[in-house]
């Protein structure tokens, strides 16, 4: 080994570089670096040394020609270690390869040694870390292990080039038949100069077919400036798309061999659909192209792109299909389509998957084969939109939009979608809902728009057969009205779980409830559920109920107002990046059995974070009350625990206690969440219980008062020792009691074989 | 599983793990030094390094499906008693966590008595004893030996004293893939000595080192078979080598290797009579011992298992015995490694060899952070500040 020394002329960081190198493992000499004083670069030769198998060492060398020893040239760039160095291999070295790159290095085939940018292994890893992959590259290299049959088809490096073509990889995919051909598709693109002079294209291609003839091509190219200072054009055109058919043995022509993209013009196009097996596809595009050019003279050139379909052997990463795509850039014109004939330059493009559902999932981290659930926005405001945009973006946005109101342009404060520039806006004041769905459709993701108050909706069953299905993974309902909530807990049409995200306090809680399997708990019983959690802890009640401004009517405009509460656009966010993720997880796993959910999310002190607490509640036990079946009762897990203990520690008397909970008009449900136990003074005999005052009513006022009277007493229970229902007493007590409240008043016999409910009901 | 086999730096000692394609680990001798478990000594840590590549069982016991230890010396089975579990299975301790041996493979020498020439370290002496322990087990209970109690007798011992041991024993020039009770069809190992003693034998021929267990592997790779041969021969010196060459010249594909563990740590002693501090370049090779080493399949690699090398009187390891070595790789385009000296002298690590379609492959070393990031003498040494 080499060992080096300070040299004049050479920075501290590559000196430091060259000692590392001589004591890497792999590494078996370090040569003399050289000096390019004017453009201030450092080059040195590195051998490593290659372990080939022993059955190779005799030869020297790999099937795939890799030797025993390997000299890399490092070459230091004078920014580095800012600035990455860059790595080439012998002049010689087989370029036929994969992870190598499309470009030479003084005629040096380059490796790509790290999937990402150089600078990034070398801040993360170190100079030994490129080292590493430098051997291990030059190891996969020489077993042929650089494309691994499991992890798919490595495709040809192209993510170097200026030209990017757009278009959904499936659908070119999907064209690929055993009789190998060509097809003209639409294509839009923008020509640009970048600030060296040099000009790039993006291209994207449209799904749709077009006819191509003498008649159609005048209409078919057109390009026109948009921004002269930025030396912007605007153009349309075609694309190209050859794919080869089958050999003479019947089986389709695949090519099994890596070949770096090299094709600089016509000529170099053509050869190259020839080792691709589509040579005569492309031809014969090509030529039909030149016929139908032929009666039409151009002013200017256009740009056309060519995709060259590429079978290979098994699927190509990142696909599940083994037709890898190649797309080129060429300038055309009529009536020769080629100015320079064969020598005519053609540009290799980049591949960018066009926005689509696939490619959001993909990067979403989701299986990209999964199906996009069915689910039903209700309220596309601040929170509901930012919540479908964020699932659009994984793929998985709701199908129907269902909102009440037109935008308006304090909306805009806190809307996910933003209105467009000019003195006149005017769309954004169209229906909130379409305007999401549109932005949804932006995102491959249609989905339908209902203008409609969606507590009808529930309840009146208006556009139910649209809006949702028993198949539909949820209702989600984002309208923070509570109309709406009472309305989707009392109806019968909604057959999906519906979960509810609020805010509450100025974006100091936020909420999730869940509906368990066949809607229970319900989700007005979770919003009960919910305020018993904020009864047990009081700092977050605390939060909830003690904030006066929480909903204020805002001013929007002179004479108008609109009833909000204030808070930044960030802070929804935060609250609805955590309801979003919440969602998205629900809809990959599933939303929770055997019960439902009641999330609750706290803003951190420095109003950074959300922490959330997650509360699971059992299904509640429905029991109809006897008399006029107006009333049902929805007996809570907390309450069903402790009425069955305190009936325990009397079993030889009846006994009994207060129920506390709250109403749901619209459903006709009390929602029983507990029990305050009997006061003292409450006398127990075999066939009566008598329930006491000793401080009784203080006990209930306090009760309430700590969740601001979102709970309240709903009436009284007691037990049997036998299965009776009420007696003679307990229907006299209920009317006198129903008499002295302006509400309902539920009155829960508990027997051993179950409840009887009873409703007094002014 | 990729088959491997793996050289641990354990100085001139021996210690190598051998894992087949069909998911077994033999352990070949150990060499666990104290410094080599002190963590503030830069000894590799080879009982860890080990560790790593061992599985656990339903029971949780980390386990080596066999150990083979060549011969009773200090330099191939210290560390014993510390880092493996000796006694009945059923005993095995969740606290103290050692390493289950499930089956041992022993040389017959475990019956012969301690004695001038045979004196034992209390490593060896507690290998032997739960030798002795396994064999009563098997000639107590033989239908119901499992785990942990498990042994093999790699050789008939004089004066049939192994005869009644014949479900748990190796004759010589037998192959077997009987890997702790059942067949592993991705490995065959042939048992080329102990030798049977003769009449003749002097006290030389009869010494411990020569008493070693000398075995030719053959492991799958890929599912091929046969990809990889791998010779190894303990501390046997010349005189065995000698005669191996003698009883397999006509038929030498049983002395083949792609690799060879390199007798005695790169010994002098394995491949002449004379000695190296006496005679140096004087010294003279011995043709047959050389020929018994030199059967080298093409592309093979020769492994001393020792300290760095150094031009010195030393032996072993002996720079003659690697100028010797060397000459023999290069015939096959191979190469010499040693242990001590991968991938540097300075920070020796595991010398790992992977057994895949197209023969044996020694695995790229990469740089770790540690190598880059380390403190240096820092902590290594005091460093006087003033």
């Amino acid at each position: 080994m080499t060992r080096m020394v300070a040299r004049t002329g050479i920075g501290r960081a590559v000196q430091r570089v060259l000692a590392l190198m001589g004591e890497h493992r792999g590494v078996d000499a370090v040569g003399a670096p050289q000096i390019d004083e004017a453009r201030g670069v450092v080059t040195v030769d590195v051998t490593f040394a290659v372990n080939l198998p022993s059955e190779w060492r005799r030869r020297g060398e790999s099937p795939s020609g890799v030797r025993l020893r390997e000299e890399v040239r490092f070459g230091f760039p004078s920014g580095f270690p800012m600035a990455p160095p860059w790595l080439s291999l012998r002049a010689d070295f087989s370029r036929n390869l994969p992870h190598i790159q499309p470009w030479l290095v003084d005629g040096r085939p380059v490796p790509c040694i790290y999937d990402g940018h150089l600078s990034e292994l070398l801040h993360k890893e170190g100079f030994g870390g490129i080292l590493n992959q430098t051997s291990v590259w030059l190891e996969r290299a020489a077993l042929g292990m650089l494309i691994d049959p499991e992890q798919g088809w490595e495709p040809v490096r192209r993510d170097s080039f200026d030209d990017v073509v757009i278009v959904n990889a499936r659908d070119l995919q999907g064209l690929v038949d055993r009789r190998g051909g060509h097809r003209f598709l639409h294509i839009e693109y923008l020509r640009a100069v970048a600030t060296d002079g040099t000009e790039f294209v993006h291209a994207q291609v449209s799904s749709g077919r077009v006819i191509v003839n003498r008649r159609a091509v005048a209409q078919l190219f057109a390009e026109v400036e948009i921004d002269r200072e930025a030396r912007l054009r605007r153009g349309r055109s075609l694309a190209l798309i050859v794919w080869p058919g089958k050999q003479p043995s019947g089986e389709p022509v695949v090519c099994d061999s890596y070949f770096p993209e090299t094709v600089d013009d016509v000529a170099q196009l053509k050869r190259r659909a020839e080792l691709y097996g589509c040579a005569r596809d492309l031809n014969d595009g090509l030529n039909w192209l030149r016929r139908s050019l032929t009666g039409w003279s151009s002013a200017e050139s256009f740009k056309m792109v060519v995709i060259l379909l590429a079978r290979r052997p098994f699927k190509v990463i990142g696909s599940e299909s083994p037709i890898e795509l190649c797309p080129y850039v060429v300038d055309v014109q009529a009536p020769d389509p080629f100015a320079d004939g064969g020598s005519t330059t053609v540009r290799p493009a980049g591949h960018c998957h066009a926005i689509a559902r696939p490619l959001l999932t993909h990067m979403a981290g989701s299986t990209v084969t999964a199906d996009r659930p069915r689910w039903t926005l209700l309220g596309a405001g601040s929170l509901g939109s930012k919540l479908a945009l964020h699932l659009a973006r994984a793929g998985n946005g709701p199908e129907v939009v269902v909102d009440r109101s037109a935008m308006s342009p304090h909306n805009a404060a806190r809307h996910a979608l933003i209105p467009g520039t000019g003195d006149l806006q005017i769309l954004w004041t169209d229906d909130k809902a379409r305007l999401l769905s549109q932005a949804l459709g932006g995102l491959d993701q249609s989905a339908k728009p209902i203008r409609a108050n969606a507590a009808h909706m529930a309840i009146a069953g208006d556009h139910s057969r649209d809006a949702w299905s028993k198949d539909s993974w949820a209702v989600v309902n984002a309208t923070a009205s509570l109309a709406v909530r009472e309305a989707l807990g009392a109806s019968e049409a909604v057959r999906a779980r519906v979960v509810e995200t609020s805010l509450f306090a100025g974006g100091r809680v936020g909420t999730i409830t869940v509906e368990g399997p066949d809607r229970n708990p319900s989700t007005t019983d979770l919003t009960a559920a919910f305020y018993a959690v904020l009864h047990e802890r009081p700092d977050l009640g605390s939060i909830v109920f003690n904030c006066d401004d929480s909903v204020s009517r805002r001013s929007t405009g002179h004479g108008c107002g609109s009833l909000t509460m204030a808070m930044s656009d960030g802070r929804v966010s935060l609250f609805a990046a955590g309801m979003s993720e919440y969602l998205l997880a629900g809809q990959r796993e599933g939303l929770p059995e055997g019960g439902g959910e009641v999330l609750i999310g706290r803003l951190s002190d420095d109003g950074l974070g959300v922490e959330w607490g997650r509360w699971r509640i059992p299904p509640v036990i429905a029991v109809q009350t006897r008399n006029g079946n107006a009333w049902r009762v929805h007996i809570h897990a907390r309450a069903l625990a402790k009425m069955q203990e305190e009936a325990a520690r009397w079993p030889d008397v009846e006994t009994g206690g207060v129920l506390v909970g709250r109403l749901s008009e619209v459903a006709r449900v009390a929602h029983v969440v507990d029990v305050v136990e009997a006061p003292e003074d409450s006398r127990r005999a075999s066939n009566e219980f008598v329930l006491g005052t000793q401080g009784l009513r203080q006990r209930l006022r306090a009760y309430s008062e700590r969740v601001d009277w979102s709970l309240y007493c709903l009436g009284t229970w007691h037990s049997h020792l036998g299965s009776g229902g009420p007696s003679a007493t307990d229907r006299a007590t209920a009317r006198a009691v129903s008499l002295a409240r302006l509400t309902p008043s539920i009155f829960l016999i508990l027997t051993p074989v179950g409840f009887h409910a009873l409703a007094a009901d002014t | 599983m990729t088959a491997h086999i793996s050289f641990f730096p354990v100085g001139n000692g021996d210690m190598t793990l051998v894992q087949t394609e069909g998911d077994r680990t033999i352990l070949i001798d150990m060499n666990i030094r104290a410094a080599a478990d002190d963590p503030d000594d830069d000894t590799p840590d080879v009982a860890s390094k080990l560790r790593e590549k061992l599985s656990r069982d339903a029971a949780g016991r980390l386990y080596v499906d066999a150990l083979l230890v060549s011969h009773p010396d200090e330099d191939h089975c210290r560390g014993l008693r510390k880092h493996f579990h000796l006694g009945p299975p059923d005993e095995w301790s969740p606290s103290a966590d050692r390493i289950l041996i499930r089956e041992i493979w022993s040389s017959p020498m475990v019956f012969r008595r301690a004695s001038r020439r045979h004196v034992l370290c209390e490593d060896a002496r507690a290998f032997n004893a739960e030798a002795r322990r396994r064999v009563r087990r098997f000639r107590d209970t033989p239908w119901a030996v499992g785990d942990g109690d498990r042994i093999l007798i790699l050789g008939e011992d004089e004066d049939g004293k192994t005869d009644d041991l014949q479900g748990i024993l190796v004759r010589v020039d037998q192959a077997f893939s009987r890997i702790n009770g059942t067949e592993d069809w991705t490995i065959s190992a042939r048992l080329l000595a102990p030798l049977p003693t003769e009449d003749d034998d002097d006290e030389e021929v009869l010494s411990k080192n020569n008493s070693s267990t000398i075995v030719q592997f053959s492991l799958a790779g890929d599912g091929v078979g046969d990809k990889c041969r791998f010779l190894t021969g303990g501390d046997a010196e010349v005189v065995i080598w000698e005669k191996l060459w003698d009883r397999h010249r006509w038929y030498p594909d049983w002395l083949s290797y792609d690799i060879l563990l390199s007798p005695h740590h790169c010994s002098w002693h394995s491949l002449s009579h004379d000695s190296w501090s006496e005679l140096r370049e004087e010294a003279e090779v011995s043709e047959d011992a050389r020929n018994a080493l030199s059967q080298a399949r093409d592309g093979a690699t020769i492994v001393a298992s020792s300290s760095p090398i150094e031009d010195d009187d030393n032996d072993p390891p002996c720079i003659r015995a690697k100028r010797e070595y060397e000459a023999i790789a290069k015939d096959a385009a191979g190469s010499f490694e040693c242990v001590g000296e991968h991938p540097s002298k300075k920070s020796p690590d595991v010398m790992e060899f992977e057994i895949g379609g197209h023969g044996l492959r020694l695995m790229a070393a990469l740089m770790g952070g540690p190598t880059i990031l380390g403190p240096g003498t820092i902590g290594r040494q005091p460093l006087p500040h003033g």
